[in-house]
């Protein structure tokens, strides 16, 4: 019944009464911060599952899928998030192709959101690290999935991705910038396993990779009013990994704009 | 022969209180079916963690904090296992602490479930020791539903074991030069962690503490040396008897509970705003600054929303915080209306080291983006970093739905 836990309390106790108050000192007696500074999600379930509360700061993120699953959907939704928590957001976009209406139907600002529109890979790491050193930028989004092609020498070098890579972690984490990648995912015949194109610096260079695959799609009569997804942790460097999050997202109905809408 | 230490422990009276598993009785607060069962906090054994606490049924399983969940599953296969909710188990604990203000304004609070007390002169007010531990223990029942056991003595050391053997009505009080009768023919393993020790004391034969408290003071310190003689000294019921108050960051919650449903946007914010201005005033007072905010709103379908606000520097402004809050409120799809609205403040940190106002932090970090763009356009050209301008979003040509110009053009422009 008689627990020893604590004997040693007694005993600072006692060198208190000796040496004076304050002789001994735990770090627990003064409250810690709450572990690493994040972002959240918006999707409770997902924060739960990312085991920090949120996107950390400072740190890589790789989302990866096969196409159609949601990626891009949840990047902009944490986009949008960030924009909520008052960070300066920006979006790489390697293909040229980006669509701000389906952003704002997300639910991003668009207004105050940088789209970067790099000419090469190069260009795009080389952009990137100068918004994120500058101290200015609090989420960055890095779209690889969409448009990386040879013809526009935004193919996914594995050699640039890991020198680029390299040079950026350090600068993300000197900053409290949180940087998403995109990337899609492909099955290579080689062996079942999912494989992501650029190689394995990224995979490295990630404290978190979120693998996403669409579960349903959710639908309104006929019209798809959304999606329904598992995003697997493959990967966390900050809490214990391999935790599922089931998410939702809408996309805001394009006859009721999202201000006026509240039923 | 007899050490002198009714001198302290005769004026002072500390009170320990212990809730045994803690997290485990919060749970079954919540589940009363899970009582009598062998439950197990911390999560799944798949999910690869550790056990956090456990109920007593578990632990006779041989189940132990923190050994891995699957070797607990392994030692106790029929235990149920809890997600772990340490929010949870910090607000159950901050009731109690509430509870034990009532008592004696300075605590100690120890972890989870366990807190000391200076009940020094309280006597007066609450009655005898008996009937104030009594009454400590019925407090905390009634007002929590958890129970405690409660024990009280002349130190610290001498509360807590009181506490642990505590018997009928869960509470058990040491009378002053009761302490060592009372520790006498408890183990000796209580006095110490230190093996060595330990090992010493059982070649010697010494099993109790009264026997070893009965060793010579003076020769303790050469036959065991400085450890020994802070055993020695627990065993003669001299343990300290300070209560170190620790300032504990309040919890900043409020909320509301409607009649009628809100169901506009307008309303909502007009609720929520009367909530922040509430919690801004706590906050002041306190003289803290807070990082994160929960808004919790209760739908009329039965549905709970939850939305969490993390800020990059924390803050203690009321038009900062209605600001965020809005905008977070603008984003959401609710499809019903708010019966109820709860709010609270978390990461709370002291106002020392505040910068400037959030404005002019804001304007520069504009002005300093607005430099950086203007550097990588001198460097890459133009055409490379961009703004969009939503033009009409329902259209189907994406050329009419939004126009992508130039980052920052309007400053060359005008």
């Amino acid at each position: 019944m008689i627990s020893r836990k604590g004997v040693d309390r007694d005993i600072e106790g006692l060198i208190e009464e000796r040496v004076g108050s304050l002789a001994v000192r735990r770090l627990r007696d003064t409250p810690l911060p709450s572990g690493t500074p994040s972002i959240p999600t918006g999707f409770p379930s997902l924060d739960k599952a990312l085991g920090v509360g949120g996107i950390p700061r400072g740190r890589v993120v790789e989302i990866f899928g096969p196409p159609s699953s949601g990626k891009l959907t949840l990047a902009l939704s944490l986009l949008s998030q960030a924009q909520s928590s008052g960070e300066m957001v920006a979006y790489v976009d390697l293909s040229g192709d980006v669509d701000p209406a389906f952003g704002a139907r997300l639910g991003v600002e668009m207004g105050s959101l940088l789209i970067v529109e790099p000419h090469s890979l190069r260009e795009g790491f080389e952009i990137a690290a100068t918004l994120i050193g500058s101290g200015t930028l609090g989420f960055l989004v890095f779209d690889l999935a969409a448009g990386a092609s040879e013809s526009k020498g935004t193919a996914l070098d594995p050699r640039l991705m890991s020198t680029a890579l390299r040079r950026l972690v350090g600068i993300i984490a000197r900053s409290k910038s949180s940087v998403i990648f995109v990337n899609r995912s492909m099955v290579t015949d080689s062996n079942e396993d999912e494989e992501s194109p650029g190689g394995k610096a990224l995979k490295h260079y990630a404290s978190i990779r979120l693998r996403m695959e669409r579960a349903a799609w959710l639908r309104k009569g006929s019209d798809i009013i959304g999606l329904r997804a598992d995003v697997r942790v493959v990967k966390n460097k900050l809490a214990p990994p391999f935790r599922v999050a089931e998410i939702e997202i809408l996309y805001e109905d394009v006859d009721e704009p999202r201000q006026l809408s509240f039923l | 022969m007899s050490p002198d230490n009714s001198a302290f422990s005769k004026d002072r009276r500390i009170a320990y209180v212990l809730i045994p598993h803690f997290a485990a009785a919060v749970e079954r607060r919540e589940r009363p079916g899970l009582e009598g069962k062998p439950t197990i906090v911390g999560g799944q054994p798949y999910e690869g963690g550790q056990v956090f606490d456990t109920s007593e049924e578990a632990e006779e399983h041989g189940v132990r904090i923190g050994i891995p969940l699957s070797q607990a599953e392994e030692l106790c296969p029929e235990a149920i296992f809890l997600p772990l909710d340490e929010e949870k188990y910090r607000q159950a604990f901050s009731q109690v602490l509430k509870v034990l203000e009532l008592f004696s304004p300075k605590i100690e609070p120890q972890g989870l479930g366990c807190a000391y007390l200076d009940v020094t002169g309280c006597q007066g007010l609450f009655g005898e020791d008996e009937v104030l531990a009594r009454k400590i223990a019925q407090a905390i029942q009634n007002e929590t539903g958890l129970s405690a056991l409660v024990g009280v003595a002349g130190s610290r050391f001498t509360a807590r074991i009181a506490a642990s053997c505590a018997g009928y009505e869960n509470t058990r009080v040491v009378t002053p030069g009761e302490e060592r009768g009372f520790l006498a023919p408890l183990p000796v393993e209580i006095l110490t962690e230190n093996q060595e020790l330990l090992r010493r004391l059982d070649l010697l034969g010494i099993e109790r503490v009264g026997e070893y408290g009965t060793l010579p003071a003076s020769d303790v310190p050469v036959q065991f040396g400085p450890n020994g003689q802070m055993a020695h000294q627990l065993a003669l019921g001299m343990g300290g008897h300070h209560v170190v108050v620790q300032e504990m960051p309040p919890l900043l919650e409020e909320g509301i509970d409607l009649w009628e449903p809100i169901e506009s946007l307008e309303g909502l914010k007009l609720q929520v705003d009367g909530i922040v201005d509430h919690l801004a005033f706590r906050l002041e007072q306190g003289g803290w600054m807070c990082r994160e905010a929960k808004i919790t709103l209760m739908m009329s379908d039965d549905r709970v929303k939850e939305m969490r606000l993390s800020l990059s520097e924390p803050t203690a402004s009321v038009s900062e915080l209605k600001g965020r809050i809005e905008r977070l409120l603008r984003q959401q799809r609710y499809g019903s209306g708010v019966l109820g609205i709860r709010i609270s403040l978390d990461g709370l940190c002291g106002l020392d080291g505040k910068q400037l106002g959030l404005e002019i932090v804001d304007i520069h970090q504009r002005e300093r983006l607005q430099k950086v763009v203007s550097h990588l356009r001198a460097r890459f050209g133009p055409g490379r970093i961009k703004r969009a301008v939503l033009r009409d979003i329902r259209s189907l040509i994406p050329e009419k739905r939004f126009l992508l110009l130039e980052y920052g053009a309007e400053l060359y422009s005008g």
